[in-house]
């Protein structure tokens, strides 16, 4: 082996995932080439230094935080329903103000609360749809 | 003889709306994720925090899964793309605020090896961070995930030979690293 190790063999031979033919290459090379062989020791001192690096343990809660919240989410499949079920309400709720405004005397208002219901109707459906975006 | 159901399964199971495959993906999961989020972001209740979005996600998608990839490909491209959102959203800060940190292991039992050692495991750990966001997610991903080449291009957005150039560079400076402090102890 003229050339020196490619990174990949460094990687390989010092992660030890390396087939024993392969590897026995490698050993003839770093026995012959200094600098392959600094470069191999550095590589395995790094992979060790990774295995130190312990990280804080995970907070007891955390399963029984998440069942809550996913208990407050609402659930893509449900939103896809929930989605159609709102513009068919939506729909219905302007056709009936229609026909509500047709009926009632010329210049009467529309009631306030239907105004209102209308309103809150539009919001819960936007706010849906925002839901159902951010789960995709 | 019990099988165990690998994540594919399970997965296809929570669509069907069997929420106890769930609870068994959550359990198989939660730890490394957490884990991976811990060594990105470096804070422990946001990596929490993040891990926990992660899980939302899944659960909240699973009536769109469709086992194109392995499950884990699935599950890291999703805590990736949260930990780049983080990292991008708040660079500023991260630039002035001290990184928090889990203790260093002290198990050599001779002081002047001891100190030598946590100095090598510190600057390894800040050379991780200051690595190009898609270096560091590539090393942890390939080191500690145990993520095929594969895997990790496409949880990356890459092709399999510009993901080993990355990967390779990112260990090139890493070893840089620790040749030049080495050089500086032993100066």
């Amino acid at each position: 082996m003229k050339q020196h190790l490619s990174e990949e063999q460094l990687q390989g031979y010092a992660t030890g995932q390396m087939r024993k033919l392969e590897a026995a290459q490698v050993e003839k090379h770093v026995a012959e080439c200094a600098e392959c062989r600094e470069m191999l020791g550095l590589q395995q001192e790094l992979n060790q230094l990774l295995e130190e690096w312990e990280t804080p343990a995970l907070s007891e809660d955390f399963s029984a935080r998440l069942q809550q919240r996913l208990g407050e989410a609402p659930t893509a499949r449900r939103g896809w329903v929930s989605r159609w079920g709102w513009l068919a309400a939506a729909a219905a709720l302007v056709v009936a103000l229609w026909l509500g405004w047709q009926k009632a005397p010329q210049g009467d208002p529309l009631p306030i609360e239907r105004v209102e219901e209308t309103l809150a109707d539009l919001e819960a459906l936007s706010v849906l749809e925002g839901e159902e975006s951010e789960a995709l | 003889m019990t099988q165990v159901a690998d994540d594919v399964e399970l997965m296809l199971r929570v669509r069907e709306g069997d929420e106890s495959s769930f609870a068994l993906l959550l359990e198989r999961h939660r730890l490394p994720v957490y884990r991976y989020l811990y060594r990105m972001v470096r804070n422990q209740a946001l990596a929490e925090e993040l891990a926990q979005e992660v899980f939302l996600r899944v659960y909240k998608s699973r009536g769109g899964y469709e086992p194109t990839a392995k499950f884990t490909t699935w599950l890291y491209r999703i805590a990736t793309h949260l930990a780049f959102n983080h990292v991008r959203d708040h660079r500023r800060e991260a630039l002035h605020g001290p990184l928090e940190d889990s203790p260093l292991p002290t198990r050599e039992p001779n002081v002047e090896a001891r100190l030598l050692r946590e100095a090598k495991l510190k600057e390894i750990r800040q050379a991780i961070e200051e690595l190009p966001e898609r270096q560091r997610s590539a090393v942890l991903l390939h080191k500690y995930e145990g993520l095929e080449y594969a895997q990790i291009a496409s949880i990356l957005g890459l092709t399999e030979s510009a993901l080993k150039s990355l990967l390779f560079r990112a260990y090139q400076t890493l070893r840089q690293r620790l040749e030049v402090y080495a050089k500086g102890i032993a100066q």
